[in-house]
């Protein structure tokens, strides 16, 4: 038999394959054309319009206008700086808290199941919802922290959690790791359990300590997932939007203002969807920037650890 | 290379798929939807919040399912720091309730977007039926809306805690100012106003209330900006200063402040003619009295509200007898009565027996004389953008001691630029 011989029965079956293949992944294609392409090349075309809120189809081409002005912006320096802060800070903590979290429900301990089901409790939660009950809570005259706080012998004043330029991101970043980390527990735990047993046992066996067992068994056996798990929570960080926008609207002084809310406030707010839109680009173009680089270092942790990248 | 073509029935396949996305996406209805005559329409209000002064206007709303010819009416209510941004976006996509009420901030910049119903053939009352500020109602003197009731500010007293104190309500800035110091106890602060970013518009109210109680207004009447003219600059200095100091509760927001006052935890606050009902809904016995604010001049913020209709609304007809039922003097005498007297569209002499049970509505009522728009003259289709530029450095001052001169100057830069 030749190859050819071989080859051509297998042509047909994979042309069948294929049309009905296509047909199944159709819908999907359409709907993420609708609710995905669409709206990106229509953001597209609306930053290069002066266009207003109230009539959106009867915006002006201004060619480059919106960029130009935005980047002429005093404020966007500081606007990507807080991005960015906000970005690395909520997704540091939250993987870090998610491991934390993931290794001690990978330890047999009573009540494994019940601890993992309340654990998703903040992540099923709804954003607004969440935010509503973190700014009661932080309300810096009726909120339970300060409350609670005040009970201590060495605090005597009320913090103003979400009005204080110092104290409003790392209340806004602490909320946005609360929600978020239940996510990157539980596909870390899923990425902990599938670490074979008899590495750790073999590890014991050579004595290697804790460290060094978390070193060279736990994070390679981990470490696509965490790769993963960063893309994801960059990106969701990027573009959070309820979270920030309910619990500070981006004050006090621009100290919450990020991307998202910007774009938000220009566009809805100040109604000039143009500008708005000219934000959103820029957003999306650090959102690719994010996503090159992660499969930059994916591929390189992939050439490291001999597994996927 | 040839790719595998896909059988034409999969293709069909594909093409009713499409048309049901569309469909599923496009289901919640555009403006250009058909619609029964005489069906039910959406009214939308950012007032109808519960006790007291909500549940009279919601009541008063539905009312208008057993009047003649009226029908059923879907209300959505939407809290007031996200109301306009909510409203004109469902507007500006051809959506939206067919009825609402919108404040004078935003009426202009709808109307000249094309976005208001005529009201020309609907409201045949002559506008002498109504309060003078349905003057604001008219557009090259066309009718976009009528007005609904106007909300001016004055000084809220919680008179057990001043009795307490042995003191009187205050008659100039300096006895303001002592009172709400001496007012401060570790249980209650003497004053509290808005001055937070997540409620730009409250916040924009306040602190109109002292630039104009201090002598200042935002623009000229031609349209120049006025942001750094001295009386502005006292006006925020003062405002400034009272935000910094501990008599005021740094960080609240316009729910806490009169939560605490109805509890009694809060002397004073500037406040508006819809929140005595509010007040007394949640707190029935609690001891109100309102006076005039006490600043160097009598100027307050007075805000128009309009009720209007959707120009691209699906039941144009049904919102035009909404608005004439709304304007029904059984209604609105009711309305009177049970806001605990609100300065609604016809109260024009407001009874004695109304001033006898809400005698704070003739401190009200003699406060519109010296009132005037938050909304500055020249920057009606820009007014938020505006705001933006002022609380912007205002914040700063609060927050990171900017010098007042230097931050509206800055402003006034900021809102030149604007016109350009």
């Amino acid at each position: 038999m030749t190859v050819a011989q071989v080859a051509a029965p297998a042509r047909r079956p994979a042309r069948r394959a294929g049309g009905f293949g296509l047909a199944l992944v159709a819908p999907t294609v359409l709907l993420l054309l609708l609710v995905q392409a669409y709206p990106l090349v229509e953001g597209l075309r609306l930053s290069f319009t002066q266009t207003a809120l109230a009539r959106p189809r009867a915006g002006s081409y201004v060619g480059l206008d919106n960029y130009a002005e935005l980047l002429a912006d005093p404020r966007l320096g500081k606007i990507l700086w807080v991005t960015l802060v906000y970005t690395v800070a909520s997704v540091l903590g939250s993987l870090v808290l998610g491991l934390v979290a993931a290794m001690v429900m990978n330890v047999g301990i009573r009540g494994r199941g019940l601890l993992r089901a309340i654990l998703t409790v903040p992540w099923a939660a709804p954003g607004v919802a969440t935010a509503l009950v973190f700014i009661w809570m932080l309300d810096s005259q009726y909120g339970i922290t300060n409350w609670a706080l005040t009970r201590l012998p060495f605090v005597d004043s009320y913090q103003r959690w979400l009005n204080d330029p110092a104290l409003a991101m790392p209340a806004v970043v602490a909320v946005t790791i609360w929600k978020v980390f239940p996510f990157a527990a539980i596909a870390l735990l899923a990425a902990l359990q599938a670490i074979p047993g008899e590495l750790y046992e073999a590890a014991k066996v050579d004595r290697a300590t804790a460290l060094n067992r978390f070193r060279q068994v736990t994070m390679p056996g981990i470490a696509p997932t965490v790769l993963t798990l960063a893309l994801f929570l960059t990106i969701w960080s990027f573009r959070r939007f309820e979270l920030i926008w309910l619990l500070t609207g981006g004050g006090p002084v621009d100290a919450t203002n990020t991307l998202m809310i910007d774009l938000y406030r220009e566009s809805f707010r100040n109604r000039q969807l143009g500008y708005g839109s000219a934000i959103g680009v820029v957003g999306l173009v650090l959102s690719v920037a994010a996503a090159v680089v992660y499969f930059v270092v994916s591929r390189r942790l992939g050439r490291r650890y001999g597994g996927a990248g | 290379m040839r790719y595998p073509r896909v059988p034409r029935s999969l293709g069909a396949l594909a093409a009713v798929a499409a048309v049901l996305v569309v469909a599923a996406c496009g289901g919640s209805g555009g403006g250009g939807d058909a619609a029964a005559p005489g069906g039910p329409i959406t009214y939308a209000d950012w007032q109808i919040d519960g006790a007291g002064r909500g549940d009279a206007l919601k009541a008063a709303v539905e009312g208008f399912a057993q009047s003649p010819g009226g029908s059923p009416v879907t209300i959505d209510q939407i809290a007031f720091p996200q109301y306009q941004d909510t409203l004109l976006t469902q507007l500006g996509g051809g959506t939206g309730p067919d009825v609402f009420n919108v404040t004078v901030d935003d009426f202009y910049n709808l109307q000249s977007q094309g976005l208001l119903g005529d009201l020309a053939g609907t409201v045949t009352q002559p506008a002498s039926d109504f309060i003078a500020a349905d003057k604001y109602a008219f557009v090259d003197g066309k009718r976009y809306g009528v007005i609904h009731s106007v909300q001016n500010y004055a000084l809220f007293i919680n008179k057990d805690l001043f009795a307490k104190a042995g003191l009187n309500p205050p008659t100039t800035y300096d006895e303001f100012r002592a009172d709400a110091h001496a007012l401060t106890t570790a249980d209650t602060f003497g004053f509290a106003l808005r001055h937070s970013t997540s409620d730009p518009a409250g916040w924009w109210y306040d602190l109109s209330n002292w630039v104009y109680g201090f002598g200042g207004r935002w623009s000229t009447d031609d349209g120049t900006p006025t942001v750094n003219s001295p009386a502005v600059k006292q006006g925020v200095a003062a405002f400034a200063d009272m935000v910094a100091s501990k008599d005021h509760p740094y960080g609240s927001d316009g729910a806490t402040n009169r939560r605490m006052f109805w509890e009694g935890k809060l002397a004073m606050m500037i406040d508006n003619a819809a929140v005595p009902a509010t007040l007394l809904g949640n707190n029935p016995n609690l001891n109100l009295q309102v006076v005039k604010v006490p600043f160097p001049t009598d100027s307050t913020v007075i805000i128009p509200i309009f009720t209007a209709t959707n120009a691209d609304g699906k039941q144009p007809e049904q919102a035009g007898k909404f608005v004439d039922y709304w304007l029904s003097k059984p209604v609105q005498d009711k309305l009177s009565t049970d806001t605990r007297g609100n300065i609604m569209a016809t109260s024009l002499e407001p009874p004695q027996s109304l001033l006898a049970q809400s005698p704070w509505l003739q401190t009200f009522s003699d406060g519109t004389k010296d009132a005037a728009l938050a909304l500055p003259a020249g920057y009606e289709e820009n007014a938020n953008q505006f705001r933006d530029a002022v609380l912007r450095e205002i914040d700063q001052v609060i927050t990171n001691g900017k010098s007042v001169d230097q931050a509206l100057d800055d402003a006034q830069n900021a809102v030149q630029a604007l016109k350009r």
